[in-house]
């Protein structure tokens, strides 16, 4: 999913729209509490739920540079598994490499996608848009019987996406029309993309069998953190827009269902979007080469919590928010940094989870040095990638054991 | 309104030469009347890098890891690695702090800034400590080009590419500190009128460079003393030329910014050179396969290291144990070492002059002054011979272990260890001359000008407080500094 907050689901508690098909995925296997994406921007993000490293790894830290790690569906296709994946927008496409290994890959074109369609050239400047859920379900039905992997993207829940909509009649004017219709794109997308989902995976038999793994790239912000207006909407929809680093914009569901996971179990604690490659192979059975920056999360399932976790997120493409951002942070604290102006802002998660009393100003002795320590993290992941490899293994073993004695990670 | 602050750096700037010649610079003098002065304890020992960066950080170099041009972070024989600003970035000093309170940056000259650092939403133009000016000079890069077009090609130092300034025509020399020096003062005063700065840090390196090269002219003193009427008023021409461009200074600051000027060291009377190493092999400290049949640096010397127990480096003079466990061939037990340090303290401290009269040597262990996660890779012993007055010479292969030049040519001047120190502005009280100023409180002081939180790890405290209002007499000073010298909270 693209731009879908956590809390707009109804199995994280929201009352306002039934998520039905979602909730069912949900009961039928794990939901994380907090799952944090590596940054606020797409192709950053998916880059690194994809390929189980960072951005200064991934090397995806604007929408012109490729994938430069192996992507999951490599690695599948290793293990004899036939991979698809369909994507939404342009910029998750082939032109980025986000298709290899794929052995069927699907992206907007010209003549499909919304942007190009529907509005004038000028209106979006990329090819956006979801016409591959019938293609998802033929190509599901002729490989279900091997070893597959799907990646699907569904675009439609961002901003713009409900001009198409509302033309097609597919989301009714002036019903949950907040936000661009955000909640009328998410009950549509829980209904058009979900149930056909399940219930052909059902109808094959296959349900069971197989694993599902529902998330987001990033949140989005309703005006919680205000941020100007977005240059090609007007000031009559300032929001939603994703452009901070706030929890708002970083923190994704998360649900896995899996053969090998329980059922109907929330799991308290901070997981991470980096964690995914490495849980998807462990409860796949593939060995888990120790070269992510994630870990598997099954250990953390076991127990019902995840701790002592440290997620990093950026986005230093300046061009898109008007600033470069770095975010690093623990279940308890948070230390966002703007590189564009220097600002920093350092927060108490435990007392103010909205993110609205920036700690800088009168740290205690503590705090201070609590948030050292995540500045020269944030500076790691500014380095070159032969610096940045060094951070890895031996020292950052030695980095976290140096935050637990500090007691910000357990 | 929140305070903004412009430093402004004298390097080797000497606050005796300040007092003695206060009737002639009313700028500095109408400060020191208006505000806080005095002289600053400089870092130990009195070196450039580390001073700059002390007063920067607010840290001892124990916290950032350098106490010279050259450093070691592993326990090597020799300082393997020049400072550079990544290194004293490392140490949070005020260009990293201010930028995460929207504080907007502008340093200028200030050694150790090369490569030029990040600083978000500032300015960075690097120092003397840059290759040359065909690098990228200046954060953000663009603003090189803006330097160049308007004050024409930096001046890094008054040595040329390819001329050591020592060995320089008096004359051209002169020429050129002018020249170097005005170009800063002018880069400031751009930078106050047009660049929106919230903090400015500016070193000016000629005074550092003026009595190295112009001391001997006019203190009788001095051991190479010449009467020339031409440079006589040489070093005092320069002053007051500081003067003066204080003066404008002040002027552009219109009274609504707190206005700092203070040197890391001085520079006084050199009077020679002890050859140190030669007296560390000459009594059987440093031991060498073959003696050199002429003077060569220790890096090229051949040193037994199996049988050296201590050798020394730097400017001033430090020394380092060759300790069993610690540098690859130590041999100095852990048992021997406070011994074998008391005495080499109490022979260092008996070496006279050359005719046999007693210097006013100082010593002082590493663990008495430095601490912090580097001060273990710092020299176990640091030397002022006559309070400075007599430099070291790190070369083996002496006739004797005095001398008085060096390879790189003659030189007049030795650094002090206590710099001056002027503030005035808003928020600054009328205080006179306060006696425990040391570099460590520049940072915290200039935190809380502008009410930024002081970082718990910054050592000095803020010299605008209440606590340290009290004008103390001499007497009564003195007995301050006894009580916190009881405490520890000087070196000796």
């Amino acid at each position: 999913m693209d731009e879908v907050r956590q809390d707009h689901l109804s199995c994280y508690g929201y009352d306002k729209i039934q998520t039905t098909n979602i909730d069912s995925i949900a009961k039928s296997g794990v939901t994380f509490e907090t799952c944090i994406s590596s940054s606020c921007f797409t192709p950053i993000s998916h880059a690194t739920i994809l390929t189980g490293v960072y951005p200064p790894v991934h090397k995806v830290r604007n929408p012109y540079s490729p994938v430069m790690s192996k992507a999951l569906a490599s690695t599948l296709k290793e293990h004899d598994y036939r991979c698809a994946g369909f994507v939404g927008v342009g910029f998750l496409g082939s032109s980025l490499g986000f298709d290899v290994g794929f052995d069927y890959f699907d992206e907007p074109s010209g003549e499909e996608a919304w942007a190009s369609h529907r509005y004038k050239e000028d209106d979006i400047g990329f090819l956006g848009g979801n016409w591959w859920f019938d293609r998802m379900l033929s190509w599901l039905r002729e490989n279900h019987r091997r070893n597959f992997f799907i990646w699907g993207h569904y675009f439609e829940c961002h901003l713009f996406a409900e001009r198409a909509l509302l033309k097609k009649k597919k989301i009714k004017e002036g019903e949950l029309s907040e936000f661009g219709y955000y909640d009328a794109k998410i009950k549509h997308m829980d209904e058009v993309l979900f149930l056909p989902l399940t219930e052909t995976l059902k109808a094959l038999n296959a349900f069971d069998r197989t694993t599902i793994i529902v998330t987001s790239d990033h949140g989005t912000n309703f005006g919680e953190h205000p941020v100007p207006a977005l240059p090609l909407a007007g000031e009559e929809i300032r929001y939603p827009q994703h452009t901070t680093m706030y929890d708002c914009d970083l923190k994704v569901p998360l649900i896995i269902k899996s053969k090998r996971l329980p059922e109907n179990k929330r799991i308290r604690g901070m997981a991470r979007s980096v964690d995914l490659v490495p849980t998807i192979l462990e409860l796949l059975d593939i060995p888990i080469p120790g070269k992510f920056n994630g870990v598997s999360l099954l250990p953390f399932i076991r127990k019902g919590e995840v701790d002592g976790l440290i997620a990093y997120s950026e986005d230093l493409f300046e061009e898109r928010g008007g600033v470069a951002l770095q975010a690093i942070r623990t279940d308890r604290y948070k230390l966002i940094r703007n590189n564009t102006t220097g600002v920093e802002e350092f927060y108490d998660l435990e007392t103010d989870p909205s993110e609205h009393r920036n700690l800088m100003g009168n740290p205690t002795k503590e705090l201070f040095f609590i948030a050292r320590e995540m500045r020269k993290q944030l500076d790691t992941f500014l380095e070159t990638e032969d610096e940045t490899k060094e951070i890895s293994g031996e020292n950052r073993e030695m980095i976290e054991s140096r935050l637990r004695i500090l007691g910000y990670i357990k | 309104m929140v305070t903004k602050v412009v430093v402004l750096g004298l390097d080797g700037f000497n606050p005796d030469l300040v007092y003695q010649w206060r009737n002639d610079l009313p700028s500095l003098s109408s400060m020191m009347s208006k505000g806080i002065f005095g002289k600053i304890e400089s870092t130990v020992p009195p070196i450039t890098p580390q001073a700059w960066t002390c007063a920067q950080t607010g840290k001892n170099p124990g916290q950032f890891g350098f106490w010279d041009f050259r450093y070691r972070d592993e326990f090597s024989y020799g300082e393997a690695r020049l400072v550079n600003s990544k290194k004293a970035a490392a140490a949070d000093p005020l260009y990293r702090i201010l930028p995460r309170y929207g504080k907007r940056v502008g340093m200028i000259n200030v050694p150790v800034t090369y490569p030029p650092p990040t600083i978000p939403n500032g300015y960075c133009v690097s120092s003397f400590m840059t290759p040359n000016t065909e690098v990228d000079f200046t954060y953000p890069k663009e603003l090189k080009e803006e330097i160049t077009r308007l004050f024409g090609e930096y001046i890094l130092d008054a040595s040329t590419p390819d001329m050591n300034y020592r060995r320089m025509d008096k004359e051209a020399v002169l020429k050129r500190i002018y020249d170097m020096d005005r170009q800063k003062f002018d880069i400031l005063k751009h930078f106050i009128k047009g660049k929106s700065c919230d903090y400015i840090f500016t070193v000016i390196m000629g005074t550092d460079r003026m009595p190295h090269l112009f001391y001997r002219y006019f203190d009788e003193r001095h051991i190479r003393y010449e009467a020339n009427p031409h440079y006589k008023d040489a070093l005092k021409g320069h002053y007051k030329f500081c003067d003066e461009n204080i003066g404008e200074i002040l002027q552009l600051l219109h009274g609504e910014t707190v206005f700092i000027v203070l040197s890391d060291h001085s520079v006084q009377r050199l009077d020679g050179r002890i050859n140190l190493n030669e007296w560390l092999r000459r009594e059987g400290y440093l031991v060498l396969g073959a003696r050199p049949t002429e003077p060569v640096v220790l890096g090229n010397a051949e040193v037994d290291w199996s049988k050296t127990k201590a050798w020394a480096t730097g400017y001033t003079g430090q020394i380092y144990l060759n300790v069993e466990g610690r540098e690859p061939q130590g041999v100095v037990t852990q048992g021997e070492y406070d011994f074998l340090l008391n005495e080499l303290s109490e022979r260092l401290l008996a070496i006279p002059d050359e005719k046999g009269n007693k210097l006013d040597t100082k010593v002082f262990k590493r663990d008495d002054i430095h601490f912090g996660d580097f001060a273990q890779f710092g020299p176990d012993l640091f030397i002022y011979f006559d309070n400075c007055h007599w430099n070291i010479d790190e070369a083996l292969g002496f006739d004797s272990i005095y001398s008085y030049d060096t390879s790189l040519g003659p030189d007049d001047g030795a650094h002090g260890p206590q710099g001056f120190f002027a503030m005035t502005g808003p928020g600054v009280p009328r205080m006179g001359e306060l006696f425990d100023i040391t570099l460590v409180d520049i940072a915290p002081t200039v935190c809380h000008l502008m009410e930024v939180p002081i970082p718990p790890d910054m050592e000095g405290r803020v010299l605008t407080e209440e606590e340290s209002t009290e004008i103390y007499s001499e007497k009564g000073a003195e007995d301050v500094r006894q009580r916190l010298r009881g405490l520890g909270y000087f070196r000796k």
